[in-house]
Formats: C-alpha cells, structure tokens, sequence
C-alpha cells in the first residue's frame, strides 16, 4: 500500500483532490481493488460508503481489473449515424462478449464511450492508443486477426 | 526563460521573437490534433524532419507541430509558407517530395491539392478552398500559426497583449463593462449574458472568488474545445487570468474531461510555461495582481458538464447537481462566488479586449455577437470544425462551406446543440444560426456540434439514441429525469421494434413535458428535447414505425429485418434468394423470386433497384449486386425452361376488367388470377407490357423476356386484348354493364410534356414518347442526322441511344440544364450512352425553337449556373444573362417529363390538377365504388417496381371489395419465410470480395444493333457475389434464433 | 432586516424566517403538499419531486421541489396549478410503476386520482427517495448504506455490496422506508393501480358495526371496494340520524 500512500501524499490528503488521487492509483494498478479502495477511505478520513458513491458515480474508474487490450468504440452522435451500433455488434459477436466486459481469457476489454471528439474519422474504434477509423464489419475482422497474429507471435 | 516584467517588456520580447523566426522564413506547418495523430499525422511529420535534414535545410526551414487546423476531412495536411499551399491526405513518402519539389523548385505537386467534390477544382492555396473561404476563423486562424507546447509562438503572434492591457491600462470594472457591450454570450450552450455573469460574481460579497474553464464538452459530436485546448491553450489562459482580474477571483481551474489527454497534457505544459513567464502567480505584469490556474481531470460522466455538478466533481464529490438558486456566481465551489465559463467563451476575451467590443459587436446579428465554432460531422462531404458569424443560415454551412451530403444521398435533418437539442428538417434549412432562431425551431444551439442527417437516417432512432444516452449519463437523483428518460426510452425502443401502438405518441409526449418541467437540473430538463422536435419535425415517420410497419430509412432491424427486403415495394425476400444462390440453388431461389413478382425477368433488367441503396454492404463498399443476380436466376430459368407453377385460387364468378397491360394492369390481373377472379386485360395499344414494351428500348430489355413474363402471367388465366381503348372502344359504364364487377384503371402516364416554347409545332419536333413507342413498335421514323434531346431522365437517355442506334453517321446531343451529379437517368445509362458516343450538353437550357417554313433548324440554347441549394437539396440553375447560343439540329425529342391522358369525365372519379387519377392512398380506391387506379396514373411517371406495387395492393382491395369485407389493410413486420443457414467465408474471401462488375457489350459492338447490352453475371461470379451478402436476415431476434437451432422454418411475425 | 420575508402563496401572503422552505411555509398556511423522500428530521434531498410548486409568473414560471427551495422575498407561488397537478399525476404513475405494492404509493395514487400506469411494472420496491440513507447518515451517525452508480444502475447498498461494519442493524432503514413501512397486497395485474383503501366505503357497517379491514389487507371481502350503489347510497343519506 505504499504506492496508495505516496499519491495521496502526492496531493497531500486534500479532500477535493479525490478524483485525481483516484485516477492516479488507477493508473499505477490498472483497476481500483477493495483493499485500495479500503485504505484510501481510512487514509482521507472517508467514509466507505461514501467513497464506493463516487467511485461508481463516474465512469473511468474500474472496480473489475482491465483485459490486456483495451478496444473502445465510439458511440457518438456522428459515429452513431454512420453505422457504429454494427461495429460493436461485430466486435461483440466476434470476443464473444459485451460492451463493458473482459473476454474470459483476459485477453481483451470491450468498451464503449461517448464522443472521443475525432468525428471525421467515424465510426472510430481505438485499440490501445492507436485510432482506427472508418471502420467497417470487414475492417473489424482484420483489425482482430492482426492483434491474435501478435499475441501469437509474441507468444512464440 | 525569465519573468516578464511588464507591458513593455512583453512588446519587447515579442519583437526579438518576430525578429528569431521572421514570417518571411519558410515554414511548414503540419496540423496535429487529436484527429491528424489519428489519420498519421506524427509520422509525416518525422518524415518531413528527415527530408529537410536529407537535402540540407534543416535550419532554414521550420517545422511546426500545430493542432487543429479545422479540416478534419483532409488529415494529414500541411501548409507551405510563406506561400499558403495546401497539401491534404498525407502518407509520410509525401514528405520527400514536397520538399524537393515545392521547397527547393517551387513546383506544384498537382494530386496532393484538395479537390471540390461538387465541381472537381481544384485548390492550391489554403484560402481558396471552399471550406474555408465562407468562414470567419477569428479563433482558430491561429492554431495553424503556433505550436501549442511553445509560449513564444503565442506571445510573436501578440498573445498576452490583450492581459497586458487589461492589467495596466483597465479597471476591472471597466473590463467588464467592455466584456458586456461586446454582446458576448455564453458559448457552452445556455447563452447567458458573459458581461452580465462577471458583474453578478464580482458583486457577490466574499473574501475567496473562483473563475473555472468548463471544458467537459461532453455532447457527442462536439469538439471544438478539444481543439483550442490543445492546439492554442493559452488563448484560454489568458481570457481566464483577465477574467479573473475583472472579477476579483484569485484562484482558477480548468476542468477538462478524461476523453482528452492531448488537451490535458497541452493545457499543463501551457500553464508551466506561463508561470516561468511570470504570467501566472503573484504579481503578473507588475500590476499587483495574483492568480493562478489548475487542470482538473473529469472522470467520465457527461452531468459534469452541468455547472454545479461540474464544481462538486471540482470538490472531490460525485457530480450531482444540485438546485439553483443559489446560482454559482453566488455561492459556487466552496460555497464561494464562482464564475464558470466555456472555453469558447473564455477564448473570446483576448479578442474583446484586444479589438474592441465595437468591433465584436458589429458581427453578428441583433442579439447573437461574434463568431461560433461549430462541429460539422456525420453526413456532411466536409467534416470539420467551421468558424462562422452568428446570423449565416445553416444552408449556408451544410451546402457552401460542408460541400453538401455525400454520395448523392438527400439531406433529411441537422442535430444541433447535442442531446440537448434538437434536430431541423429540410425546410427550416434558412434558418439563421443564433441563440434564439434555433429555440424558436425547437432545437437550441448548444455547445455547437452539428450533426448532419440523410435519408439513410431514421429519426425515430435518433430519438432513442439519445434517450440511452440520456438514461445512461443522469445522475440519478431525481424521480422524474432517472424514470423519465427510461420509460420514454422504453417506449421509443417498442416502436423501433414493431411494438409500437396506438397511444404511444402521446403518452411520449405527456412524459416529456413532465420531465422538462419538473428535472431539477438541465440534463434532465432538455432531455425530453431530441423526442419533442423529432415529433414536431417528423411526426410521420413515428407513425409509419407504428402504423405500418415501416421504417422509411431502413434502420430499426427489428422493425425490417434487411433493409432489402424491406424497402422493396413489393417486399421481395432478397437474403433468401441470394442466399440460395450463394448455395447454387438457382431453381429454389428463382421460385422465391416468382412467389412475389409476377414480372421477374422484368425486373432483373430494369428495376431501379432501391434495395441496392439501402444494402449495409454498401455502407463502406459496394452494395450487393442485387439485380443482377435476380437476372441471372431469371436466365437460368428461362435457359432451363423452368416453367412457374403456380396456384390458381379456388375459381370465383366475379369479373374483373383491368385496363392497361403496363406493370400495374399486369401485376393486378396476375394477383386476382391466383385469388381466382376472372379477369381481363384491356390494352389500347397492339402490343401488350404498357411502358415495358413501348417506353423502354429493345437492347435494355428486349422482347423476349417481356414476352416471357407475360406468357406466364396469361398461363394463370388472364386474357389480355389489345387494340381496345379506355373512351374510344370501351367505358367505364360499359363494362359494369357487360357484367364486370371491379375496373382498375392503369393506363400509366403516356403523354409527353410540352416544352413550352415558341416553335415547338415545328416539324422534327418530337414527343420522347411518340418517338419511343413508334420505334418499338417498328414504325419508321424520320430522324436527324443532327438529333438534340431536352431532358435528364431515363426517357431522354433511352431516346438518345435508340437515336443512336438509327443514325448511321450524325450527331446525338443531350441538353440538361443542370450538371451531371443531378441527372435524374440512372448513372449506368448515362455512362453507356457517353460510351456509344452521345454527346451531353450541361448547363444548357432552351429558349426557344428555330424553323424556317415550319421546318425545325435548330434551337437557340442558354448557358445556365448553379446558383443556390433549393428544398431538394439541388442547386437551383440560373440562365447567365447573353450566353445564348445556337445548335443546328433536324430532330429534336422533349424528353423533360410525361404526364397521363385521361380519356374519360367521371363525376365520381376525380382527377387532379396533375391529371393524375386520385384515390385512397392505402386502398386505391377512386371515389366510385368498384373502381380502383393505381400506378402511374395515380402517381406520374414513377418506377416499375413500384407500379407493381401498386397492382399488387389493388387486387388484395378488389379482393376484399368483391367479397363485401372492409378495404383495411393489415401492416406486418417485415420477415422472410425462411432462414437459410449462411455460408462460412474464409478471411481472405472477406477482405477481397468486391462487386463484380457488370459484363458489357463493347460499344462497337452495339453500334447500330439493339442487342442487349448488358450481358448477365455468370455463374461463377453469381455464386461469389451472392456469397458476399452480409444476411441482414439473420439478424433480428428471430433470424438468431433461427440459426442457433431453436428454429429453422419461421413464419411472418 | 429582522431575517423575516413575505411570500405569497396561492394568493395568501405569509411572513417566515430566513432560511424557511417553501414546504414549510405552504404547510404552515395549511395547504397539502404530498411529499414521499421528505421527512421532518432528515435533510431534504428533492428527489421524489412530488413537493413541486409553481414559482414565478407568465413565461418565467416553473416548477421546482418545495422541500429545497429557500423562500425569497416577494416569491409568489402557487402550489396546485394545473402544471403541478398534471405532473404530480405523471410522477406517481412512474412511482406506481416502480413499486405497486407500497400502500403509501397506492394511496398517494388515490388522493391524486391517478386511475392508470401506462408502463410496464417492473416490482422493484426502491424508488431511490434516499431517506434510508440519510436516516442511517444523519439519525443514526453510521453511513452504512449509501447510494452507487448512476443513471438507471443507482441503487443503495452497503460497501461492496458486503457486510457493513458500521451497520448495528438498528432497523431505522426499514422503518423509515415508505415502501416498506405500509405494504399491501397490491393490485392484481395489469392495472397495478388500485385505489382501494382510500376509497373504502363502510358497507360493513350495517352487518358487522366494524370496519373489518382494520389492520388485514383492505378490501379482501370485496364488499367496499365495489362503488357503492346508489339506492344503498341513498337509504344512507335518508335514514334518520341518531
């Protein structure tokens, strides 16, 4: 729990600075686990119930640890109007999972999100930190062959 | 770095940077936003670095890294200065040749310049694109004239100058003041008075004030804050410090949301540099005045956006607003007065400060100051970011600056001001843009996203989306806006699912006007906003969802199934046919095919194919080839002597007298012989197919398989007798009195339209449609050699390449008055009649017709523009004043449009104004009992699809009408009766798979010939583009089910 | 100032302290305000909005929850428009839809003369009013439960859904529930309205001198949930009083 120590000293305890804190921790484990969650309640004087509140008020924090590759999909308005709605269908006809989950074997977290602001590129898919644009069922197809080719070869 | 000291000292430094880095030194400026780094833009720009070191110019060129220049539509894309050149769509192999050719030779490169997709010109220099050219970029010019990481690019182009003056020449008082004449209205949506809000805050008592950049853009479809933010982040700063000094807060944050790292990571560096600077911290610019700024990082929740949700994320909380008054400027974070601005808002103060208010508010229109940064995204050709002043109408920034809706697609409605807002039809499209015109239409403008729509959209999905949305990003609180946005949701959904019912539009209503009234804070009391204007606005595409089952756009799966099948007007159940051909079962799917068409080989010529521009497959690549693969399962029918066998109903006594053997009389009689009626077909010409056999030539759909068709149609018992007129040896009277129970009129629209002109009794002036039924009946006509046709539809293509054809030697010309792109005649025609070598004449109208002794000479044309969009979405042509001139010509064919001959006066049956016949649009019954019409006397020249449509829902009333039931028809969700399994694709055969191409005659081969010219797919490329069908089919809950085993045959929900 | 202002309520002025609520000050000159997360010793929260008053005039004029809103001086308010009726109307048909078998909903329903819930019941018994919260916060100094999520996923639980530590199952939650506090049984579907206990008519008096559905689910016999006929209504009103 140092690291949990540390970035709250970082922001030296101070109530307001919560999201932050969290967001940093966030980034330092991946996901936010219950022990986290316990120290920083007791560390801020917070009570449990409160802090589970705003941890699941807000989106970007994670109570379920993250898959290996991250695929979000953008569902804004643009995106929406040019076809995005398919593009996750195929993405989650093809992980075998849905939006907002982990395939079983860790391997990739399905996400959604509303707006990455890069609507001339939509409907958008971003793989990591690489954006894809454009996308299409077929360039889905492609775009998972090519990751489970690396995860292959990396394997090897 | 060291502090600034003073206004001096900044004039100072900025001279020495003016002097460092000269305007005149070349520079290339790469546009690196969120949307470039996207599209690549990183690696031009490493590219560009290379090169310049390779051919020994580092160092004499700059490179700058910039963020968004707006023209999202041409990432990559780099300008040349000193020049202004504009290169779009980068690859980094580009960046070589750029600089060895335009940089050391000062040449050109020609297919790197932007092309206007509308005219095909194209543009050298940045300001003479058309995107550009119509905007006022009082905000964003300068993120292509800076790099956002380096504070001295700012300062060089004047930046802090407006703080400066502010600090030591302005009372904070007096900024205010000037911040209030300039009109300045907030730009996060709600357009409150900024002046106004600084006063209030600077007047509410407390020791601790606040000033905060709402930079939580959180509509979707809006991201013009992203790009300030991260491509001129101190324009931001500095409006925030001279706020803060007018008035009178010390401390500040910029709350950016977590889907922006660029931004987040600009604004830090920003910051840093301007506290070296000494720009932020105590004492700036010597004028005793502290202040510093924070960023803050939202954490993904669209309420932040919301002001006192926004200051309770600020405070470590959840982000649940909570009630106004006291409104933040009173009691804010902390409980202290707070001011809140967007970063548009924050952006324009420099501005106001620097130029005057004068000056920003002589733009604009009486209420609405300034300039706007709107998003334009979705069905748009140029999608971007567009600066614009307040007052231009919104045609004005879909057609003129955003080039308009691609692929030729009709504009059907513009979102503006996100899930807040609400969406303008096609006839509000002049609308001005400002605050109150856009409420007024029931939408409101918002952050600025504009979100364009075309007919592929269904609005009613539109509604729903945003209602998930909605339910998904409310923070819960209250009763109305948590319930309220799920059950109106749940209701909207229903209808995209067929469940709709009577009563549901209004209960939507009901609701939503209760959560707009009683939501505590904005996100719940505008949700209701994107359903009331999609009800206002489009009112009948909800009832077409409830009432009829249909969705006009063919989105809701549910509701259709595949979007084929269901914008067929016949309804016709394309997965399964082309899944049965993918499968080689050619004669099953031919019978799937002749179980609703009764004029199959018919249509796998010549139908217009609407479901080909509705297939998903063509969203992103080619539609399915549809037709052609009805035409080849109707050849190998034909080829195999495939007889259809179809079921005679249970023989009834009442005769039925259709009149007209077009699509319309033949699908009629077809459908009332299977239901067992007698029935015969009156036709007044000698041959029977109505426009089939007399409109359309030979070599699109020749002889045989018209005779074909209705040789089967005759098999089911129909008699069709030619040579027998409607007023001339038969009426209406008549036949009831020969016994005939039900007429159903369907004498099509044969008459062609006058041109108008003077002259037109000249000799050689000819009707299409006298030219065209003469030649397929085989009479000789008297023709050219110079032969001019008038028109831009099918008609005047078929009569210029059957002109063609006659000739031996001699010219074909066709005259439209508008351009290509708006020819009405379906593209292939047009390129075969371009090949055969048919001359067209654009932008050409007559005015007049030339004779000598009655004898035509020639025809005195006039040189059209296009001027502006009308309510199509054409640009209206304007005839351009002296450019008239003279082509010579022996024949010359009006082809601009027919319209019907109504060879009869019937009290009952009444006939409009267009001289079409009118009747129940769901019934097609005229006003006198037993008589029914449909096709294209009902509706004017209309497709043969829909004719048979028509006569297919004519025989279902006869039906009911002979039998003494009611007329109503029953409306069903759209289902195939079967679910073939699909068939697996290898990886490769996805990625390669393209539409075939339809094999041709060569155009010396059809010289003077009416062969067909089109030759049908064979097999092997039938079975392949079959394959390539995405099964839409399959779905649906149903079609999902079916596969996975639960069933396999299933009948109509 | 002496801390004191004037208001006018449906026409009526009234002077309260600083600080007042509209609640308060409407229900000080007797006028019935309906409320469901309101409670005299709890904070307000405002999030039933059944309290909505109209405040303001002309195009200016809207609704907001009385239990939150500070009196202002000069403020006029009106507490049952027609706005604020029909939306009372539509916020209890949303409640009813949520929880059908709450008596004090069912009954609310009544008063209001809510006769139909066009939406489909779903039987969940939270309607997220939050005073189990703020009872366990505020009274009871514990914070065991609390509200999670958002949106449709809000929902009030302990942390991690997991035993709390700082609950001592002292009960305060579930008396102060108003789902739970009076539950019947509830309609029969699909009305999921029933408006039987409000609107009970004595019948049973002639033949058992006792209302007999005291305390035991209201109206099992069938006798008074039926409208009472109007010869039995008339013998009543011409029967000679003792």
């Amino acid at each position: 729990m140092e690291k949990v120590d540390e970035i709250i000293a970082r922001y030296n305890g101070d109530r307001s600075a919560l999201i932050s804190i969290l967001q940093d921790i966030q980034a330092e484990y991946n996901w936010l686990p219950r022990e986290v969650l316990t120290e920083v309640a007791k560390k801020m004087g917070l009570s449990l119930t409160e802090l589970c509140g705003t941890v699941t008020f807000y989106r970007s924090f994670r109570l379920k640890p993250r898959g290996k590759h991250l695929i979000t999909v953008c569902m804004g308005t643009a995106c929406h109007v040019r076809g995005a709605p398919r593009v996750l269908e195929e993405l989650e006809k093809k992980l075998k999972t849905s939006a907002g989950a982990t395939t079983p074997d860790r391997l990739f977290t399905l996400e959604t999100v509303r707006c990455l602001g890069a609507c001339a590129l939509g409907p958008i898919v971003v793989l990591g930190d690489e954006y894809h644009g454009q996308m299409t069922k077929a360039k889905v197809d492609a775009l998972l062959s090519e990751v489970r080719q690396s995860e292959r070869g990396a394997s090897q | 770095m060291r502090r600034i000291a003073g206004r001096r000292d900044l004039e100072k430094l900025r001279i020495q940077l003016l002097k460092q880095t000269p305007s005149s030194r070349p520079c290339i400026t790469i546009s690196s936003g969120t949307c470039g780094r996207a599209r690549g833009s990183e690696k031009v720009g490493q590219a560009f670095r290379e090169a310049l070191r390779k051919h020994g110019l580092d160092g004499k060129v700059t490179i700058r890294v910039s963020g968004c220049h707006g023209f999202c539509q041409a990432e990559p894309h780099v300008l040349v200065h000193p020049e202004g050149i504009f290169y779009q769509r980068l690859r980094p192999e580009d960046a070589e040749e750029i600089v060895v050719q335009t940089l050391l030779h000062g040449r050109i490169i020609d297919r790197l310049l932007y092309v206007d997709p509308a005219t095909g010109k194209k543009s050298v220099y940045e300001g003479e694109i058309p995107f550009y050219k119509r905007q006022q970029r009082n905000l964003l010019a300068s993120n292509a004239l800076l790099d956002p990481t380096s504070i001295d690019d700012y300062i060089a182009i004047g930046g802090y100058t407006a703080l400066a003056k502010a600090l030591t020449t302005m009372r904070p008082e007096e900024v205010i003041e000037e911040i209030k004449r300039s009109g300045l209205r907030g730009r996060g949506g709600a357009g409150f008075p900024t002046g106004i809000k600084w006063e209030l805050c600077r007047r509410s008592p407390g020791d601790q004030k606040y000033v905060i950049c709402n930079a939580d853009e959180g509509d979707p479809g809006a991201y013009m804050d992203r790009s300030l933010l991260e491509g001129n982040p101190h324009s931001v700063i500095e409006g925030m410090i001279i706020g803060a000094y007018a008035i009178g807060a010390s401390y500040g944050f910029i709350y950016v949301r977590a889907e922006y790292p660029l931004a987040v990571k600009h604004v830090g560096i920003a910051l840093e540099q301007a506290r070296e600077y000494g720009l932020l911290g105590e004492d700036i610019l010597a004028s005793g005045f502290d202040f510093d700024l924070k960023v803050v990082r939202g954490a993904g929740a669209f309420v932040c956006g919301e002001e006192t949700a926004l200051m309770a994320s600020i405070e470590g909380r959840k982000g649940e607003p909570r009630q106004r008054p006291p409104f933040p400027v009173q009691k804010g974070l902390w409980g202290k007065p707070t001011n809140i601005n967007n970063v548009e808002t924050w952006a324009n103060v420099p501005l106001i400060i620097n130029r005057g208010a004068e000056w920003y508010a002589s733009i604009g229109t009486e209420r609405s100051k300034g300039t706007k940064i709107f998003s334009l995204v979705g069905k748009i050709n140029n999608t971007g970011l567009v600066e614009v002043p307040m007052g231009i109408t919104l045609k004005e920034i879909i057609y003129d600056i955003g080039g308009g809706i691609p692929k030729g697609k009709k504009f059907k409605a513009v979102q503006t001001g996100g899930p807040s807002g609400g969406c303008i039809p096609a006839e509000l499209l002049d609308l001005p843009v400002d605050y109150e015109k856009l409420a007024e239409a029931g939408s409101m403008m918002g952050s600025g996203g504009m979100v364009v729509m075309d007919e592929d959209t269904c609005m009613v999905d539109v509604a729903r989306y945003f209602l998930d949305f909605l339910r998904d990003e409310s923070c819960g609180k209250c009763l109305s806006c948590r319930e309220g946005t799920q059950r109106m949701f749940e209701i909207l959904t229903a209808i995209t699912e067929g469940r709709g019912k009577e009563g549901d539009l209004e209960l939507l209503e009901e609701l939503a006007l209760v959560v707009k009234e009683t939501s505590m804070c904005g996100l719940g009391q505008t949700a209701p906003n994107p359903v009331l204007s999609t009800l206002r606005h489009f009112r009948d595409e909800y009832e077409a969802h409830i009432k009829y089952k249909r969705c006009p756009a063919a989105v809701c799966k549910e509701l259709i199934s595949s979007p084929c099948q269901h914008i067929c007007p016949i309804g016709t159940e394309v997965p399964v046919y082309v899944a049965l051909i993918a499968q080689g079962r050619f004669a099953e799917a031919l019978e799937v095919i002749r179980k609703d068409n009764p004029l199959p080989s018919v249509c796998g010529r010549v139908c217009h194919h609407p479901c080909e521009a509705k297939c998903r497959a063509g969203e992103g690549g080619e539609p399915i080839a549809i037709r052609a693969l009805k035409r080849f399962a109707t050849d190998y029918g034909l080829r195999e002597g495939l007889e259809p066998q179809p079921s005679r109903g249970p023989g009834r006594e009442e005769k039925v007298a259709v009149i007209g053997s077009g699509p319309a009389g033949l699908s009629c009689a077809a459908e009332l012989a299977k239901l067992g009626y007698p029935v015969t077909v009156f036709e007044a010409l000698p041959v029977a197919g109505g426009m089939l056999a007399v409109g359309i030539p030979e070599y699109r759909l020749p002889k045989r398989i018209l005779q074909a068709d209705i040789r089967a149609i005759e098999s089911l018992g129909v008699e069709i007798k030619t040579n027998t007129a409607l007023g001339r040896e038969i009426t209406l009277d008549g036949l009831f009195a020969q016994g005939y129970k039900a007429i159903f009129i369907a004498i099509g629209a044969h008459k062609s339209l006058k041109l108008g002109l003077p002259g037109e009794e000249a000799e050689g002036v000819l009707p299409a449609m006298d030219f065209l039924t003469a030649v397929n009946l085989g009479k000789k006509v008297q023709l050219g050699p110079r032969v001019g046709i008038i028109g831009g539809g099918n008609a005047a293509v078929d009569a210029a390449r059957v002109a063609r054809r006659l000739l031996r030697d001699g010219e074909v010309t066709i005259i439209y008055r508008r351009t290509r792109a708006e020819m009405p005649a379906y593209p292939e025609e047009v390129e075969a009649a371009l090949e055969e070598g048919i001359a067209i004449e654009f932008l050409a109208a007559p005015v007049e017709i030339l004779s000598s002794n009655g004898k035509l000479e020639g025809v005195k044309l006039v040189r059209m523009e296009l001027g502006e969009v009308d309510e199509t979405g054409r640009r209206r042509p304007i005839p351009i004043p002296g450019s008239e001139f003279t082509l010579e010509l022996d024949t010359l064919i009006a082809a601009i449009g027919e319209e019907p001959e109504i060879p009869f006066q019937d009290g009952q049956v009444r006939v409009s104004k267009w001289k079409t016949i009118e009747v129940d649009p769901e019934t097609f019954a005229t006003g006198r009992p037993g008589v029914f019409a449909g096709g294209d006397v009902v509706s004017g020249p209309g497709t043969v699809i829909e004719a048979i449509a028509a006569g297919k829902v004519a025989a279902q009333s006869i039906d009911s009408y002979l039998r003494g039931l009611p007329l109503t028809r029953e409306y069903r969700l759209t289902r195939p009766s079967v679910y073939i399994p699909p068939v697996e694709l290898s990886e490769e055969e996805v990625i390669q798979a393209r539409r075939p191409a339809m094999p041709l005659l060569r155009p010396e081969e059809r010289a003077s010939n009416f062969k067909e010219v089109e030759l049908g797919l064979t097999e092997e490329q039938a079975i392949k583009e079959a394959r390539r069908c995405l099964r839409c089919d399959l779905e649906t809950k149903e079609g999902k089910a079916a596969i996975s085993g639960r069933a396999v045959e299933a009948g109509r929900a | 100032m002496n801390g004191m202002i004037t208001l006018r309520i449906n026409g009526l002025d009234v002077q309260v302290e600083e600080g007042t609520t509209l609640l308060e000050a409407a229900r000080f000159l007797g006028f019935k305000i309906p409320t469901l997360c309101y409670h005299e010793g709890l904070s307000p929260y405002g999030a039933c909005r059944l309290c909505i008053v109209e405040i303001g005039e002309g195009k200016r004029a809207r609704l907001v929850s009385s239990c939150t809103y500070p009196a202002e001086e000069g403020l006029v308010v009106r507490t049952h428009s027609e706005r604020v009726i029909r939306a009372r109307k539509m916020l209890v048909e949303l409640m009813l839809s949520i929880a059908p078998n709450s008596k004090t909903i069912q009954d609310l329903a009544s008063e209001l003369g809510v006769q139909q819930v066009r939406f489909e019941v779903r039987n969940e018994e939270c309607i997220l009013c939050g005073l189990c919260v703020r009872m366990c916060a505020e009274q009871m100094d514990a914070r065991a439960i609390g509200f999670v999520g958002r949106g449709q996923e809000r929902r009030i639980t302990t942390p991690f859904d997991m035993k709390s530590e700082a609950c001592r199952t002292c009960g305060g939650c579930i008396y102060i529930c108003p789902v739970c506090q009076l539950r019947c049984q509830g309609p029969e579907a699909p009305s999921a309205v029933c408006g039987s206990c409000l609107q009970l008519e004595p019948t049973c008096l002639e033949a058992y001198d006792d209302l007999m559905c005291y305390m035991g689910p209201a109206g099992v016999c069938g006798t008074c949930i039926r409208p009472v006929p109007d010869e039995l209504r008339e013998r009543e009103r011409t029967k000679v009083k003792v």
